[in-house]
């Protein structure tokens, strides 16, 4: 029974811990804290909403926790002028997920973090600040520098992309 | 190709990753299943400090081994007592067996009183009120008698328990100062081993007048009302194996519900009469 739920949710979830980790070996330490707290838990679910969706809120809690546990500062790194301009001219399509998990999974902590809590998990700036123990500010341009950096990745990977088609 | 807004960027990692999959390992299901199936492990602290205190006084009583046996002829009189007070002391008085089996707990007391002076008043309390409680004056009488038989055999022995049920006496005329004589017998009497028994019965007597004030103002005497609960139970067990003044752990027993009063663990030390 719990292995049934585990074996039909355990991929998605594990895609979910993978974006918040910074390798395979931290999102599976996570994906597993996350389950068992799951199977703890499971006497609380009150069935609103999906069960789905519920595990997937405690996994991400999970994931926050542990990146709360051991904070490690938020590094806020200046802006640098004309990366927003360099920002264009890049075809998303050709790039899979697996490839911007890795991107993802690159970024410095804190950003990463803000980035899938704000872009993919869709919490607010307040909501951020409040979990992460940040201010609501420090939220945004942790926000802002984690797009710059990845577009700015995405355009060194076209250009490979670029290379290797022309080549 | 077009700037690309950060709405459309935002959208595009939501779509990449709404759907997305990645395999777990496959041990991971083993390590969650064990460690959902492990068992609870959490024993409540308060049940550990119970268990600890119980493995203590095990040990306390295991040590004091020549002392236990007569700790279990005191609990046996006192749970007698609580039974039937009266009948126990009929059966007392008519008993000329057990008297001469209390002065050799009381010899025994006495012995290991004087051998730790810090502690002796303690004990000389316990003691004292075993006698003023067990005994009617009609025991004490046997009690004297049966010493005086026994003097020449015992007379070490006598002279400390004729010490102690001198000293005992004078702890409740401080208290009341309404008989110099005791007062006197007992500044000039600890050296003496000559002390007749009649000194005694007005020392007894006195003390029957006198001490029901001082138990109320000890708490640390079981033998007070007999060993009515659980409290009083602790309270006689740590008097005989705890000989501080300030004990291990006591209880308030005046009322049905044992309140804790005093407790001292090395350190830590908590005592809610003195604290008035």
């Amino acid at each position: 029974m719990q292995e049934m739920l585990y074996r039909q949710t355990a991929p998605k979830m594990l895609a979910i811990c993978m974006r918040y980790a910074r390798d395979r070996m931290e999102a599976e330490d996570a994906l597993q804290l996350g389950y068992v707290k799951v199977f703890q838990k499971i006497k609380e679910y009150r069935g609103e909403g999906s069960f789905e969706g519920w595990i997937r809120k405690i996994m991400v809690n999970t994931a926050i926790e542990s990146y709360r546990k051991n904070l490690r500062t938020l590094t806020i790194v200046p802006l640098e002028d004309g990366l927003e301009q360099a920002a264009e001219g890049f075809d998303f399509n050709r790039l899979g997920m697996q490839d911007l998990l890795g991107l993802i999974q690159k970024l410095a902590d804190g950003y990463r973090i803000v980035f899938n809590m704000y872009i993919i998990e869709g919490y607010s700036h307040k909501e951020i600040g409040i979990l992460l123990g940040i201010s609501e500010g420090a939220s945004k341009s942790q926000l802002s520098r984690a797009r710059a950096i990845l577009k700015e990745e995405i355009i060194k990977m076209e250009g490979i992309n670029y290379a290797t088609h022309a080549g | 190709m077009p700037h690309m807004q950060d709405k459309d960027f935002d959208q595009l990692f939501r779509d990449k990753f709404e759907e997305a999959e990645v395999q777990p390992s496959a041990h991971l299901w083993n390590n969650i299943e064990a460690e959902i199936n492990k068992p609870k492990r959490k024993f409540p602290v308060y049940w550990m400090a119970a268990a600890l205190a119980v493995a203590a006084l095990g040990i306390g009583l295991l040590v004091n081994q020549p002392a236990l046996e007569k700790e279990k002829s005191l609990v046996t009189i006192g749970a007698t007592k609580a039974a039937s007070q009266a009948v126990h002391q009929d059966t007392i008085s008519s008993d000329s067996r057990t008297a001469p089996g209390l002065a050799d707990i009381k010899n025994a007391l006495a012995a290991e009183s004087a051998s730790r002076p810090v502690a002796g008043a303690v004990h000389q309390e316990v003691f004292a009120v075993a006698a003023q409680q067990n005994l009617s004056p009609e025991k004490s009488d046997i009690q004297a008698a049966h010493a005086d038989q026994e003097e020449n055999r015992r007379a070490a022995a006598m002279t400390e328990k004729k010490d102690l049920l001198a000293m005992q006496p004078s702890g409740s005329i401080v208290h009341h100062d309404n008989n110099e004589l005791v007062v006197t017998q007992h500044k000039s009497g600890l050296p003496e081993s000559t002390r007749k028994p009649e000194a005694l019965m007005l020392a007894s007597a006195d003390e029957k007048t006198a001490s029901n004030e001082v138990i109320n103002e000890n708490d640390t005497n079981a033998e007070n009302k007999g060993i009515r609960n659980v409290g009083d139970l602790i309270n006689f067990v740590v008097d005989k194996v705890d000989k501080r003044e300030d004990k291990l752990i006591q209880f308030k027993t005046e009322d049905d519900n044992s309140s804790l009063v005093a407790l001292n663990i090395g350190m830590f030390k908590f005592n809610q009469r003195r604290q008035k």
